[in-house]
């Protein structure tokens, strides 16, 4: 490339030839330099258009733009930072949390063509949709439908790995032939299960998670022949998978098939088996759902099968249904933040862009194009969005870091992954706004063009953009005062969650299970056995006050409830059922409010206070009635107990049913254990003396098992604080902003108010009032839509409503005050002015 | 002086090059030449020659090098490419075509008054 300097030696070349040759031709040397020069015309332009004709003549200009556009921060840098951090928050936040929609509730299933897989489960025909089919339903479903690829199932067991010198707790998933191929999942290393391995009495095999293999055999995946110990028997690892391969059900180690014998396999109720399908291409979930109810209607057995229909759903649906109204709910919040940034950096910017009106209408008096007075704008603005972009990058980064991190028990998290195309959707619709308001002030010159000298700058505010800049500050008000608002209401159901009384006393009580399989049952008497002696060793640890056992821990999530008939009541009555062991109500402390407790040695059951007022007349007595059950026992009530708000204190209680006894049908039932001196060491070693391939597994006190029932309510609230925080912080910036701007504007004005005898106060008043109008305009707009938005977390409320008066009460004082505070600091300078220097500011 | 009139616009890179067939030359010389050929008839703004011969030259179509001129001063000589030459063909044939085409428009304008 040609430089300037050669370009020059030529110019000058030439008037030195032209000169000589007007010598030449007889003029005085004197003239025929001045004539030269003269012919040639303007250097200057000549060299400009050479050098504009440059092609790198546009990146040079870049990096001066982009240094002026740094250097005019670093004079501003308050601002520089504010807009930065905003478009940071907007979009970091934002990213993250539609990343968390996005994968948790919009995309298919991780498996390859996952958007065909479906859930396919077995439903009552009252009630509940179902979750799980029998296994010999699916074999007929294989044989027969044309709308399915494939049907498989699975179901999970702890399991004891006992490789290794000490049991490992394992979860395992007991599978179904073609479990993987209807998955669409290959092991990594290794192969599928034959068919051998999955017919009754075939092979032992199993196929097992990366981090297993890793644990146990290295890193290096080595060739076939390697077994695990699972319980009392060895199987061989046919196949390792991928570290990336997610389960259908979190948590599991080792896939086995079932290998069922001729019983358990034709057995039409043993509906325990989660099950999905796989469309076939172009096939509709409904058209399958139609033709999988027909097979199975040819098929149904009216003993077994009476009542019972065939549902179907996303394969996820289960899995995710309950944290879809929380996640919109926080989608739509971090929606408003999103909005309040940008609307907060469109008011920094004007406001940027207002005092430097004076500068930009210097420049071009003293020849800026407008063109370059646009691009200069254009690249400052750029420059704080992409450094803003940059920054959200990396918050929004940290922010599913962070998710991840609180919401352990959502589900799917474990595949949430910062989407790109979210981001750049997000930081686009960022950067567009900084763009747009970026150039607001070149609008002024588009206008008015060089009369802005005469007139800007000089304090001269442009009526336009003022009023646009209290507009957006009105609007920032209002959205900020409804997301005070829900997190208020959060926090208010929060607060009366942890003040309600469950009924119970969770503190003191350990709970903790002990693997076991279900093939035990095939034995149930020496099931019960175990439980009760499991039982017996834990009540001898020294400073045990009492033992139960359970199968349902307190605090499960929702589970179906049973049939029951009352003696005396013609129909059915449903509540939730319970087998519980003797000492149950002693260990949590349930209060016994009628009859007695479990007795030893006989089929009784105690009721909640719940079931006895739904279900009997009142002035009855349940106690002595009998209870017929769906599975054969007739127990007799033999007392009645308080509710106990266990499952989400939010909840109404439901009827509940406790039947006593040890469960020899429940081969893994939940064991409390009320001490408060015992350690889980003490419980371990015990149990490890009474049973040493079994492994002791989820020791946990049962307070923090509860807490943790509430923990997706707490991360909604927590979330929801952290955005109406962030929004309260843009808004007193974009006040501050406002009120800052007003003050500049009128310096000089006030100087003469002063100086005319107006006192400090008017002055104050004067500038206060500004934010005063977008306060009062922001909170009337943020009422009525807070009165309207709010009813979308009507269901995540307790103990509070929609319009609850403590919360948005609170929640305009906080904006008020926070508001006029903003607007304090710069109105201080405005009634701190000395009439002298503001007069002779200019 | 009165008789000279400006240059068309656009059509300055066509005479660098037709002036440039006849062998190297130096900006001066090169405005020289077209005033002279011209019969003194064409003003060359010298100040414009020097974006023009750049434009030829970013495209390939001159070729520069400093020399010394027959004054023994230090100039920068351009000589025409075979791009260049092809250019000048083109250009020149474009040039006829056009000026035949204006003639006549003002030849059928002449009948009609």
């Amino acid at each position: 490339m040609r430089s300037s300097e050669d370009f020059d030696d030529e110019i000058r070349a030439h008037i030195e030839l032209e000169t000589d040759r007007l010598i030449a031709d007889g003029i005085p040397a004197a003239e025929a330099a001045a004539r030269a020069k003269q012919a040639f015309g303007n250097v200057t332009s000549v060299r400009e258009q050479f050098h504009e004709s440059q092609r790198w003549i546009w990146l040079s200009q870049l990096r001066r733009d982009i240094l002026f556009a740094l250097r005019s921060m670093r004079k501003q840098p308050i601002s520089a930072i504010a807009v930065v951090g905003t478009f940071a928050l907007g979009i970091g936040a934002t990213s993250a949390i539609v990343s968390v929609i996005d994968t948790v509730l919009l995309r298919p299933a991780p498996y390859p063509n996952g958007e065909r897989l479906i859930a396919v489960a077995e439903t009552r025909s009252v009630g509940a949709p179902g979750t799980t089919v029998a296994s010999i339903k699916l074999e007929e479903w294989n044989r027969a439908s044309k709308t399915i690829q494939g049907a498989a199932g699975y179901y999970t067991e702890p399991q004891s790995d006992t490789t290794g010198a000490l049991p490992e707790k394992v979860t395992w998933a007991l599978v179904t032939p073609g479990f993987f191929r209807v998955l669409g999942v290959r092991p990594e290393w290794g192969r599928d299960f034959t068919s051998d391995e999955e017919q009754p009495k075939g092979p032992s095999a199993v196929i097992i998670s990366h981090a297993l293999w890793v644990r146990h055999f290295g890193a290096a995946i080595a060739p076939a022949g390697k077994t695990i110990r699972l319980g009392r028997a060895a199987y061989s690892v046919v196949g390792v998978l991928s570290p990336t391969y997610i389960p259908p059900e979190a948590g599991v180690d080792v896939w086995c098939p079932v290998q069922f014998d001729g019983a358990l396999r034709a057995n039409r109720e043993a509906r325990f088996f989660s099950s999905f399908a796989r469309l076939k291409p172009g096939v509709s979930r409904q058209g399958a759902e139609i033709e999988l109810r027909g097979v199975f209607q040819q098929n149904a057995d009216t003993r077994f099968d009476k009542g019972w229909t065939v549902t179907t759903g996303p394969l996820l649906e289960a899995k995710v249904a309950g944290v879809r109204r929380t996640l919109w709910v926080l989608g739509g919040a971090v929606g408003l933040l999103l909005l309040i940034a940008c609307a907060n950096v469109a008011s920094l910017l004007i406001a940027r862009g207002r005092s430097r009106q004076h500068e930009i209408a210097m420049r071009v008096s003293l020849g800026a194009s407008r063109a370059q007075v646009v691009r200069q704008l254009l690249t400052e603005s750029a420059t704080l969005a992409v450094a803003g972009a940059l920054a959200g990058l990396v918050l929004a980064w940290a922010g599913i870091r962070y998710f991840q991190g609180v919401a352990v028990s959502l589900p799917r998290v474990e595949e949430i992954r910062l989407d790109l195309r979210i981001l750049c959707f997000t930081a686009g619709l960022a950067i567009l706004t900084g763009i747009l308001s970026g150039l607001f002030p070149a609008l002024p010159l588009a206008r008015r063009g060089e009369r802005l000298l005469a007139e800007g700058g000089r304090g001269q505010i442009d009526g336009g953009s003022a009023r646009t800049q209290s507009l957006i500050a009105t609007a920032q008000m209002a959205l900020t005062l409804v997301l005070l608002v829900g997190a208020g209401l959060m926090i208010r159901t929060l607060n009366n969650i942890r003040r309600a009384d469950a009924g119970f006393t969770a503190t003191g009580v350990w709970s903790l299970r002990v693997s076991a399989s279900w093939g035990e049952t095939n034995d149930m008497p020496r099931v019960a056995r175990r439980l009760q002696t499991t039982l017996d060793a834990l009540e001898s640890v020294p400073g045990v006050d009492a033992a139960a056992l359970s199968t349902l821990l307190p605090g499960a999530q929702t589970i179906a409830p049973s049939r029951y008939r009352l003696t005396g009541r013609s129909e059915a009555v449903t509540a939730i059922s319970y087998a519980v062991s003797r000492r149950y109500f002693d260990t949590l402390r349930i209060p016994v409010l009628e009859g007695s407790t479990c007795a030893e040695g006989k089929s009784t059951a105690l009721v909640n206070s719940s079931f006895a007022r739904r279900y009997l007349a009142p002035g009855a007595s349940a106690v002595g009635q009998t209870l017929a059950g769906e599975f054969g026992q007739n127990p007799e009530i033999s007392g009645v107990v308080a509710d106990i708000r266990d499952q989400n204190v939010a909840r109404d209680p439901e009827p509940v049913v406790y039947t006593c006894g040890v469960p020899g049908y429940f081969p893994d039932p939940h064991y409390l254990v009320r001490s408060e001196t015992v350690t889980p060491l003490m419980l371990r070693a015990r149990l490890r003396e009474l049973m040493p391939v079994r492994s002791v597994f989820n020791v946990q006190r049962l307070g923090d098992h509860i807490e943790g029932t509430s923990q997706e309510r707490r991360v909604q609230t927590l979330l929801l604080i952290a955005f109406a925080g962030t929004a309260l912080l843009l808004a007193a910036i974009g006040v501050f902003g406002l009120v800052s701007q007003f003050v500049s504007a009128r310096y000089r004005e006030f100087g003469l108010r002063v100086a005319l005898g107006a006192t400090r106060r008017d002055i104050l008043w004067r500038t206060i009032r500004q934010a005063a109008w977008v306060l009062g305009g922001g909170a009337v707009a943020g009422l009525v839509l807070s009165m309207g938005l709010t009813r979308l977390l009507a269901a995540s409320l307790y103990g509070v409503g929609v319009t609850d008066g403590l919360a948005f009460g609170a929640s305009l004082l906080l904006l008020s005050g926070v508001t006029l505070l903003a607007a304090v600091l710069p109105a201080r300078r405005a009634a701190a002015v000395d009439p002298m220097v503001a007069l002779r500011s200019d | 002086m009165s008789t000279r009139v400006p240059l068309l616009q656009g059509t300055l890179d066509l005479l660098i090059l037709k002036i440039l067939i006849f062998g190297e030359q130096h900006g001066q010389g090169i405005a020289r030449a077209i005033q002279a050929e011209s019969g003194e008839v064409l003003l060359v703004d010298h100040g414009s020659l020097y974006p023009a011969l750049q434009r030829l030259e970013d495209r390939g179509w001159v070729q520069a090098k400093w020399g010394v001129s027959e004054n023994n001063r230090k100039a920068r000589f351009y000589t025409l490419t075979a791009a260049g030459r092809q250019q000048l063909h083109h250009e020149a044939s474009e040039w006829e075509k056009m000026t035949a085409a204006i003639g006549r428009v003002l030849a059928a304008q002449a009948k009609e008054n």
